[in-house]
């Protein structure tokens, strides 16, 4: 059961992170939506903390709101000044959310300390000359204006305590209203009436939405007009007979015209109240019940597994039939409940927004930063853990790739470098681009490097391509001085291993002047794959069928035959792995073996078998600690037959040939 | 019959082992199952033979004669693979063990488990709680949790390493 300060942290963390958003929205560029949502969202921030007890929360909110109320009449008072005071806020904000207890001292003094910076800075806003006032939204409203409201009580009003008829007169204080009460038919469940009122008042917006605050998922609020209309006796008449003929929330018109229009349809949303519509088209479901749901769904597809075995052995037509029916559905129910758990990648794009922001302003560059294809879904886990090796390689970018605003001038290259994230979905993946139109990777340095470090002794065995895979080893940085942001050597090789740890692929590329980009690919879920199922001895392997490109045939002697661990196949010289000695099997080989080729990471390399026994839907089970540090098997999976299968890790397989090559030729 | 004098009563499970006879907590055993055929994990320590399907879950089965460096008999129809719940930095560690047959299940009081003889034993006293003696028979009681911790696969990644740096 959540507490109400977990809840109120949770809604807090989401108002700051879309204030956030908005300040790095008007860093680039004033527009007075975003001020508007910015004064909202800092009003809305200041209530809820102070309804909850976080004192210091709401003190700095509301000093930041009268300092963007400021703003919103006169603009001019926006400054890089007061945008950085206000991310330096949000980033203090979320520190004292962890210390609800206000135990440490530094925190508390520095809540204090902001406090009064904020004064400060109202202050000097108040006490410089004010040019015109001018109205710039739509939302500031001088003089008095009607509204519209409509409430639509849920069920469990009653049980809620909540008193309409009090709330509604509390409307007195604002101004003059008109309640209508009517009945409903086909309303919401048990619901059979339906409340408006007609307000007119000189308020502001937010004013009147505070009074409904306990309810506002059942209030709409609409203006009418910028006049009084309660004045009118016109319209006092059309809207007692348009309240007797209402019905529930269907097209609607007001028989005259120098007056409102007002026009309910259930699929159109209210501009005004979008925000509030969009919140009930989703709902918010706790993480472990998804799991549990994934479990569930993990079951079902191994036992329909059983299913299909069983069906094949009994050579019963009619259960083979239903057997089929059921694989079918099984593989729609899979897909169902993994897209649950799918999520836009845009969640953390404010994360990433803000890191380039302030990464550039460390390192004196100057940087736009393009994002597009947000709206593509990653699982739930893999966004959570993408957010760091992102995070280091857009560090890496900036630091290295980005040169000084001077040298790209010199280049003849625009000041302002260009830092694209490009996020697309390709058949069973989904692929992030990170592209870069900065100095690029140095080949020749990281060559240089490398022969240093005795990772490579002759420079005709390691291709461009090669060297260039070898900044993701462990130790591995051509950066001469470790700048306050990158050039440990921990990073790339970090970056590497935590994308494969996601069973995905990072590939680079790069271009000495032009740039450099990174493309992660990477699968749509993580606990069901699909795999061919291979067979060697009596070992049962699977491979992910996403990364297989060819089959083949070979004999036991041609394989042997060659001295190097390659094979030709196509014209192509392919390194290949026999797993027979990678698994120790002392048994004769067949005379004729399998090769399965596998492309990853651009690079192209078989896995010699016995016999490729067929597809498999495999559901991964959890992999022991133990067996973590291994090079070949990344998990485990449970075959109809009940016997366990190996699930062949490709990326720990390539990095096993390549350290293989690195030792042989130190021989 | 001993005065029971506030000391603990435990229950163990005793199996052989080789010539010798080993004990453990019986709550520490989950289940006790017939030889499976295991499928053998590459590249791991000598001692993890491989895994088995347990309840659908991928159990780790080690073998023990190995681990206590005793010579390797083929499995008999009695070898049995003992499932063990382990903590093993404090998380729970499920895994299994070969031996050779089960014995038996018996209680002891704590006073009688006897501290072991610095050299007079060939294991290390490290792996073992202490001795039991009952009738002819010396039973060794394991800390189980010594005995099966996981450092010993670390170390041979580390070698390979180093090897490559």
């Amino acid at each position: 059961m959540e507490t109400f300060q977990q809840k109120f942290i949770q809604d807090a963390s989401e108002l700051l992170n879309k204030l956030e958003s908005d300040i790095l929205i008007l860093e680039s560029g004033q527009d007075n939506e975003s001020i508007d949502r910015v004064f909202r969202t800092l009003h809305t921030l200041k209530g809820a903390s102070k309804m909850f007890g976080f004192e210091c929360i709401g003190k700095i909110s509301h000093n930041l709101e009268s300092a963007f109320d400021i703003v919103r009449q006169n603009p001019i008072h926006l400054d890089k000044g007061l945008l950085n005071l206000t991310l330096h806020s949000i980033d203090h904000i979320r520190k004292v959310m962890m210390d609800s207890e206000c135990k440490n001292e530094k925190i508390v003094k520095h809540s204090q300390d902001l406090i009064k910076q904020i004064e400060d800075l109202v202050l000097t806003f108040q006490s410089t000359p004010e040019i015109l006032n001018s109205v710039y939204s739509e939302d500031i409203i001088s003089g008095v204006c009607t509204w519209f409201i409509a409430i639509r009580p849920s069920s469990d009003f009653v049980k809620r305590g909540v008193h309409l008829q009090s709330i509604i007169s509390e409307l007195k204080e604002l101004g003059n209203y008109k309640c209508f009460l009517h009945p409903l038919s086909g309303g919401k469940e048990g619901i059979s009436e339906a409340w408006d009122v007609y307000l007119a008042t000189d308020a502001e917006k937010f004013k009147i939405e505070d009074v409904f605050m306990f309810i506002q998922d059942e209030v709409e609020l609409k203006l009418l007009s910028k006049n009084n209309l309660l004045i009118d006796a016109e319209f006092l008449k059309s809207i007692e007979i348009f309240s007797n003929e209402a019905e529930d929330k269907n097209v609607q018109k007001f028989p005259d015209t120098s007056l409102a229009e007002i026009i309910f349809k259930e699929e159109k949303s209210d501009k005004i109240l979008e925000n509030e519509r969009i919140a009930t088209l989703s709902i918010k479901v706790s993480a472990s019940k998804i799991d549990h749901l994934m479990n569930l769904v993990s079951e079902f597809v191994t036992t329909e597994a059983e299913l299909s075995i069983a069906a094949d052995e009994l050579r019963n037509s009619k259960i083979k039939v239903i057997s089929e029916k059921f694989e079918r559905l099984s593989r729609q129910f899979r897909d169902n409940a993994l897209s649950i758990r799918l999520v836009p990648i845009d969640t953390i794009m404010v994360q990433l927004r803000r890191l380039v922001r302030d990464v550039s302003e460390v390192c004196h560059k100057e940087v736009e930063f393009i994002a597009t294809g947000t709206e593509t879904e990653f699982d739930k886990t893999i966004i959570d853990q993408l957010s760091e090796p992102l995070i280091h390689i857009l560090r890496n970018a900036i630091d290295h790739g980005i040169e000084l605003p001077d040298e790209r001038e010199k280049k003849g290259k625009n000041r302002i470098g260009q830092i694209t994230l490009k996020a697309y979905n390709a058949g069973s993946h989904a692929i992030i681009e990170i592209i870069d139109d900065g100095s690029g990777i140095n080949i020749e340095k990281v060559r240089e490097k490398a022969k240093l470090k005795g990772l490579i002794k002759t420079e005709s065995d390691f291709s461009d391509k090669d060297i260039l895979n070898l900044i993701f080893t462990h130790g591995f940085s051509t950066v001469d001085k470790i700048s306050e942001v990158s050039g440990r050597g921990v990073g790339m090789d970090v970056v590497y291993q935590s994308i494969h740890n996601l069973r995905g692929e990072l590939n680079v590329d790069t271009q000495r002047n032009m740039g450099t980009k990174l493309l992660i690919k990477l699968p749509l879920t993580l606990s069901i794959i699909d795999t061919s199922l291979v067979k060697v001895n009596e070992t049962f392997l699977l491979i992910p069928i996403s990364f297989i490109e060819s089959c083949h045939e070979i004999s036991h002697e041609e394989l042997i035959g060659r001295s190097n661990q390659n094979v030709v196949i196509e014209g192509e010289l392919i390194p290949y792995i026999y797993l027979r000695k990678e698994l120790h099997i002392i048994a004769e080989p067949l005379s004729k073996e399998k090769l399965v080729v596998v492309l990853i990471n651009n690079m192209r390399f078989a896995i010699v078998v016995d016999s490729i026994v067929g597809e498999y839907q495999a559901v991964l089970k959890p992999i022991h600690e133990i067996f973590k540090k291994q090079e070949i098997v990344s998990g485990f999976s449970i075959l109809g037959d009940g016997s366990v299968a190996l699930v062949i890790d490709l990326s720990k397989l390539i990095r096993h040939l390549m350290t293989n090559r690195i030792l042989n030729q130190n021989k | 019959m001993k005065t029971e004098q506030m000391s603990e009563k435990k229950s163990l499970l005793s199996f052989n082992l080789g010539k010798e006879i080993f004990a453990i907590p019986v709550n520490k055993v989950l289940e006790v199952l017939e030889m499976h055929k295991i499928t053998s994990v590459p590249k791991m320590p000598e001692h993890i033979k491989g895994v088995i399907n347990f309840r659908g879950e991928i159990l780790p089965v080690i073998d023990t004669r190995i681990k206590f460096k005793l010579p390797d008999i083929s499995d008999t129809s009695k070898t049995v693979i003992i499932v063990l719940d382990l903590i093993n930095n404090g998380k729970s560690l499920i895994l299994g063990a070969v031996a050779d047959s089960v014995r038996d299940v018996f209680e002891v009081y704590d006073q009688d488990i006897k501290a072991v003889p610095e050299l007079s034993v060939r294991y290390k006293a490290e792996f073992l709680h202490g001795i039991i003696k009952i009738g002819e028979d010396f039973i060794m009681l394991l800390d189980i949790e010594k005995v099966f911790s996981l450092e010993d696969v670390d170390v041979i990644s580390e070698v390979k390493e180093a090897l490559v740096s």
